[in-house]
């Protein structure tokens, strides 16, 4: 199916059309990090939705993800009120083009979760991020707030870097 | 009959004759206000959506906690109102809190137990979008 020229459409009406015309991916990946700022607390897992993942896959829908993390930075300034930028980053930014199922993860993490876990996510002793597959997880979540990327984790690089 | 198109108006109105008769009329862009801008369903193990919409991720932050990140966020943190709902038994309380536009954390909690406990949750949201 062909993606109309959705530059200029309000985002939130591109997901409509989206969840109108595309079939749910489902991806199999996650991704497991910890926050070195809550070093207390659990590994956290994120997982892509499966409606986004089809809108990922298709292109023509989505942002570049710069424009969230421009958002992100207005966000951040003490004087930050409302979003007055949505216009120019979101739905009058040219749209990118259809991601692999890699890049789309690739996306996400840059899109989710905070820039100082993944900007150096194999800096420290261990990595701070991993990307997994679902079957890898614990089968239990009996010790779900004990989980934590393990320490003796083998990072194969010719994928991850 | 037109299959595709846009129709362009600012009120609707009734006659309402089948219940008072008394004409009603309704700004569109209430209609628009009212319309939730996000939702999402997940399973108790947060590790799939059921089904969402404007959703990018969901995220597992531990037993009973859960972030739905939003693909269009809002406008403001506070320009939004966030209602999510689940729960297994009537001990259990199902409340939220957004620290940001776009990602707004769920929590399940067991009144009985004193804990977080896993749940299936329900989102959605409703505001003026970015």
């Amino acid at each position: 199916m062909e993606t109309p020229e959705f530059q200029g459409t309000h985002l939130w009406e591109r997901l409509c059309w989206a969840k109108e015309k595309l079939e749910p991916y489902r991806s199999e990946y996650c991704v497991v990090w910890e926050d070195p700022n809550d070093m207390e607390d659990p590994a956290k897992i994120t997982h892509p939705d499966p409606n986004w993942m089809a809108c990922a896959l298709q292109g023509g829908i989505l942002p570049p993800v710069q424009s969230y993390w421009e958002l992100r930075k207005d966000e951040n300034k003490p004087d930050f009120v409302k979003h007055t930028r949505g216009p120019e980053l979101l739905h009058n930014m040219p749209p990118i083009g259809p991601m692999t199922e890699e890049e789309a993860i690739e996306y996400l993490i840059m899109k989710d979760i905070p820039e100082h876990v993944w900007k150096d996510w194999d800096k420290s002793n261990k990595p701070r991020l991993v990307i997994c597959t679902k079957s890898q997880l614990p089968a239990s979540r009996e010790w779900r707030n004990a989980w934590q990327i393990s320490d003796e984790l083998i990072v194969e690089t010719s994928v991850a870097a | 009959m037109v299959a595709h198109g846009t129709i362009a108006f600012d009120t609707l109105t009734t006659s309402d004759q089948a219940n008072t008769g008394t004409e009603k009329s309704l700004d569109t862009s209430y209609i628009f206000n009212g319309v939730a801008k996000h939702w999402g369903r997940t399973p108790a193990d947060g590790a799939s959506v059921h089904d969402s919409f404007n959703q990018s991720t969901l995220t597992d932050v531990s037993t009973g906690i859960q972030d739905f990140n939003l693909t269009n966020g809002f406008i403001g943190a506070n320009n939004y109102s966030a209602c999510p709902e689940g729960g297994l038994s009537t001990n259990d309380n199902v409340v939220c809190a957004h620290s940001s536009s776009s990602a707004i954390r769920v929590y399940a909690y067991d009144v009985g137990a004193s804990a977080y406990v896993d749940n299936d949750l329900n989102n959605s949201a409703f505001g003026d979008l970015a």
